[in-house]
């Protein structure tokens, strides 16, 4: 069921995600820097599950298609 | 009792589909890819295995030592040992799920009894290596281990004692032995890819991998796990010792939880119940077509003169009931004279559904006992089921 009307909502909340990745980014570096490599793989894992959910909401936004 | 309770889980099952399918779009649904997301956990195991294994030493002074040193000294060291704890785990949950999906679904009986037998031996050769996995370490609960399966296995009628020697790799505890566990981990594990051979062999279409998203979010739940909690050895095992808990992982080591109240015996007694009743599960549910009130259609013949050997029948069998074979003569029909192939159908794999005459667009396959009338009754039926209430 197409739901256009929240498609806004769903690019905003990718969006806000990217940044949250991006700090993920951010921390692996820190993470690797000072040698505190838990944190570093932590953020590695957020980010991954931070992918996995903007590729849903792209989905819900009818941004991409089926596989 | 039996059939209702299975009829209620279907229904239970189906509304949960329903319902996830509400909240991701339908290709997304976990529940649909139960399989992929195990050979993706069990390759994850694979490649974190391997990784372990480089830094393993399967000797009684070392084994503990190895493991500690890859904790705490290799770079991402606890993270890959993480990973590859969790993703067993992972794994497991992946596999039961996929179990009881094709169980509540419906899908273990009659021509998918292979796929059920193979899939129970995936499950017992997977929490063997699983459980094997937790000896390697050789720490405290490593030994608690091996003692209570040393007692359970000389329980055993006749062959108890040579089944605790075979574990252990001589009569007692020795150098020997955590070579064995090492061998009693990584052969098993060897053979999950034969078996899934076996589980897939007479698929057409099955879903080996889950969709993007799911790989995304599996790999980075295992890192999050990982880091969050990492995975750590208890005591190193004393000679002589006898440690009385250690701390329990429900997914591969519940027979040990019974162990608190079972002697060792009976808790193995138990599993090889368990697993001989997942064995005969697809047969417990047997009942001829005039039992389900139907009648056999007979398995889909091919009409030979009409087959061009265009494979459509081949690509659409789910059952890989359809071969395709040089043609010895040519067709009859104008369009099967130049044919270079011909479908050959293989009885025992045809479950009499129909879809190869379906598929088939030159009316050379049929179900020899389907006539006119039933084909009339199936399309009223679907047109009764598709009508909008009232009209």
């Amino acid at each position: 069921m197409r739901e256009p009307e929240r498609g806004g909502w769903y690019l905003a909340m990718a969006g806000f995600l990217a940044v949250l990745a991006l700090a993920c980014v951010g921390l692996m570096v820190y993470g690797e820097w000072f040698d505190r490599r838990l944190v570093a793989s932590g953020a590695v894992g957020v980010l991954l599950v931070l992918y996995a959910v903007i590729v849903v909401l792209f989905r819900k936004a009818h941004l991409t298609a089926e596989d | 009792m039996y059939r209702r309770l299975l009829l209620s889980l279907q229904s239970a099952t189906l509304r949960l589909d329903t319902w996830i399918n509400r909240v991701l779009p339908q290709d997304f649904n976990p529940l649909y890819y139960t399989g992929g997301l195990s050979n993706l956990f069990l390759t994850i195991l694979v490649v974190s295995g391997i990784l372990i294994f480089l830094y393993y030493e399967p000797s009684l002074e070392g084994a503990y030592a190895s493991v500690e040193f890859l904790t705490r000294d290799v770079p991402y060291g606890v993270v890959f040992r993480g990973i590859h704890r969790y993703a067993a785990d992972a794994y497991l949950v992946a596999i039961l799920l996929h179990l009881f999906r094709n169980w509540f679904t419906d899908r273990y009986r009659e021509a998918r009894d292979s796929q059920w037998l193979s899939g129970m031996f995936l499950l017992v050769v997977s929490g063997f290596a699983g459980f094997t996995g937790y000896l390697l370490v050789w720490d405290e609960r490593s030994q608690l281990l091996t003692s209570l399966t040393v007692q359970a296995l000389r329980s055993v009628p006749l062959v108890g004692d040579w089944l605790a020697r075979v574990f252990l790799g001589g009569p007692g505890v020795s150098d020997t032995t955590l070579p064995r566990f090492l061998f009693l981990h990584v052969g098993p594990a060897m053979t999950l890819y034969v078996l899934l051979w076996w589980h897939y062999v007479r698929l057409r279409h099955p879903k080996i991998w889950p969709p993007s998203v799911w790989v995304l979010f599996s790999l980075g739940l295992l890192f999050i796990l990982a880091s969050a909690l990492p995975a750590t050895s208890g005591r190193p095992a004393q000679p002589g010792a006898s440690p009385e808990g250690f701390a329990v992982d429900w997914f591969f080591l519940w027979p040990y939880v019974l162990a608190r109240w079972l002697a060792p015996g009976w808790a193995l007694a138990l599993v090889v119940a368990l697993v001989a009743y997942g064995m005969v599960v697809p047969y417990t549910l047997r009942e001829t077509p005039e039992q389900r009130g139907v009648r056999a259609l007979g398995q889909a013949v091919v009409v030979e003169e009409n087959c061009t050997g265009c494979e459509l029948c081949y690509y659409d069998c789910p059952y890989n009931a359809i071969y395709m074979v040089p043609s010895p003569y040519p067709g009859k029909s104008r369009a099967a004279a130049n044919r270079k192939l011909l479908a050959v159908v293989v009885d025992s794999r045809c479950v009499e559904c129909g879809i190869c005459i379906g598929a088939c667009p030159f009316e050379a396959l049929e179900l020899p006992r389907m006539l006119d009338k039933d084909v009339q009754q199936r399309i009223q039926r679907g047109a009764r089921a598709a009508a909008p209430v009232g009209s």
